[in-house]
């Protein structure tokens, strides 16, 4: 199995020439659709979004933004294509183009989709992890209230795009609807956090969803856990030379692999005049590099057709069971220095902690287009954190980010 | 004085649409559906589920109008309980997560009973204050 699993999924250029070879056949197809389905053989959809952002502190810099008004950081295009085969079986294409020098611009997602009946569907290829509430829709603005939603629980570093399998049942009675879903998969590729990016590989991932509604209320749960390997190549060469020198044990507990556990639950209330969105997360990992995360948001909105404003609230706080420093000081002045290497590793561990209070206005312009505002007031804490660059000068990270966007569906 | 003007006729404008939701929503509509047993009665959570994508234990095809008409709107308030622009953000994230399939759509309320009535298993709504039209069932009442 491994990494190499669905080859020919992969081949985006194969799955590409594909697409246009049914597209070509496409009448014939077309005169097999049912009426109800009312689908086109390849329906072509899109989103997009235009965010302008400013950031109140000349010396802070948060996701990029800086005190100068920039549309380069969250911007960006989606195109979708289905390639509908028949009523139950699909191929799904989704790729963006992002403004941001982190994010590459690329097919995220192929997959076929298999209905096998009316509750059951199957999907087989590249597709996103699903973790969250919003994990395969955190690029579509147009689906959520916020310009950005809440970074402590949608940071870019656990939307893991996986080679793997998911299945998906749902179920209702005459109060009750939900879905049962399971996912195995597997990732390889760079991820960057906070300006470092690291080759990274997910094996063996999976999980479990669950989803209910019940009048305006949805509730989802789940529970995912994998294996994985970040390869920061600075440590990968820093612990290189503590076991050249036989520090063995110094350089395995700078741990950069083992295994990673995660837990979610959510809720949504959903009303003519008010909502109310509360998500919770946590990490838990057995080595060093991946701390342990609790985070969550709770946003509080209140509809005025065609107008819709919310008030959210996020908090993260993280931990990390740090190693002792068993390389002594003063000896030889070679494993003197490496000892003061390594406690500037420990110095330097990324920091995730985050406050944050938004209050942000959505218009709703046309059943295609969404005008959003939004301020945030970010707390930081004493280091990196998700700013991406920090300041002597405000060393508690406290600013101001102010946004505005254009959200819209095709 | 020119951006209290501005304000002020957002504001003005978006009450306008907001009783315009409201009094849409106030109307009462059935929902009809063209099936051989006459006897089927749905809950609101059957017929929410419906329209919003899942499944029930019928086999029914929803459809719905085009944005703009007054049942639709209506149809969201009363039954599914949400404006216009959260039934639109909820098929955005239910289409681009490749998660449900969103109901056929017909221009109006005339096109969808006529649609109805060809189609045996497909199911719409109607505002309340319309006979109910001839061979469909009516399935649900909101209150």
């Amino acid at each position: 199995m491994g990494i190499k699993f669905l080859n020919i999924i992969k081949n985006y250029k194969c799955a590409l020439l594909a697409l246009f070879f049914f597209a070509q056949h496409s009448e014939q197809l077309q005169a097999a659709e049912s009426y109800l389905a009312q689908k086109d053989v390849i329906e072509v959809s899109g989103f997009g979004r235009l965010v302008g952002g400013y950031l109140d502190d000349p010396d802070l810099e948060f996701q990029r933004y800086s005190d100068s008004i920039s549309f380069g950081e969250q911007s960006l295009l989606g195109l979708r294509l289905d390639l509908n085969i028949n009523d139950k079986l699909k191929i799904v294409t989704q790729g963006i183009l992002h403004s941001s020098e982190d994010r590459d611009s690329e097919i995220q997602w192929l997959y076929l989709q298999y209905q096998a009946t009316r509750s059951l569907s199957v999907r087989l290829g590249r597709q996103r992890m699903p973790f969250f509430d919003f994990s395969e829709t955190n690029d579509v603005g147009f689906a959520y209230p916020w310009i950005t939603p809440p970074l402590q629980v949608y940071s870019n570093f656990l939307f893991f795009d996986i080679d793997g399998a998911m299945a998906s049942y749902e179920f209702s009675s005459k109060g009750v609807s939900g879905a049962v879903e399971a996912y195995w998969g597997e990732f390889e590729g760079d991820l960057t956090v906070a300006e470092t990016t690291a080759f990274t590989t997910v094996d063996n991932g999976h999980g479990l969803i669950l989803k209910l509604n019940f009048d305006a209320f949805s509730f989802r749960a789940s529970h995912h856990r994998t294996k994985i390997d970040i390869g920061l190549k600075p440590i990968l060469e820093f612990k290189s030379i503590l076991s050249n020198v036989g520090l063995i044990e110094s350089a395995n507990s700078l741990g950069l692999a083992g295994q990673l556990e995660f837990s979610q639950a959510s809720l949504n209330y959903d009303s003519f005049d008010y909502f109310l969105k509360a998500e919770v997360t946590r990490y838990d990992s057995d080595f060093l590099f991946f701390p342990d995360v609790n985070s969550g948001y709770i946003t509080a909105g209140y509809n005025f057709y065609p107008f819709s404003m919310h008030f959210t609230y996020a908090l993260s706080k993280e931990s990390y069971i740090l190693p002792n420093n068993s390389i002594p000081k003063g000896l030889a002045p070679q494993i003197t220095a490496l000892s003061f290497a390594f406690d500037q590793t420990l110095d330097n561990l990324n920091n995730y902690g985050l406050e944050s209070t938004s209050i942000g206005v959505r218009y709703d312009w046309n059943e295609n287009i969404a005008l959003k505002a939004e301020i945030t007031k970010l707390n930081g804490e004493a280091t990196r954190g998700l700013f991406t660059r920090n300041s002597e000068t405000n060393p508690k990270n406290k600013a101001n980010l102010i946004q505005v966007a254009v959200e819209w569906v095709f | 004085m020119k951006y209290l003007f501005f304000i002020i006729s957002l504001l003005l404008y978006a009450t306008s649409l907001e009783a315009e939701q409201e009094n849409s929503s106030a109307r009462h509509v059935y929902v009809v559906a063209n099936i051989a047993a006459k006897d089927i009665s749905l809950s609101r959570q059957e017929v929410k589920n419906l329209f919003m994508g899942g499944v029930i234990d019928y086999e029914l095809v929803p459809v719905t109008m085009a944005e703009g008409n007054r049942e639709r709107t209506a149809f969201h308030g009363k039954v599914l309980g949400l404006t216009d622009a959260r039934v639109r953000s909820y098929w955005a994230q239910m289409k681009f997560s490749g998660r449900k399939q969103a109901p056929y759509v017909t221009e109006n309320q005339a096109e969808a009973i006529k649609f109805v009535q060809n189609n045996e298993g497909t199911v719409t709504y109607i505002n309340a204050s319309t006979p109910i039209p001839d061979g469909l069932t009516v399935v649900y009442t909101s209150n």
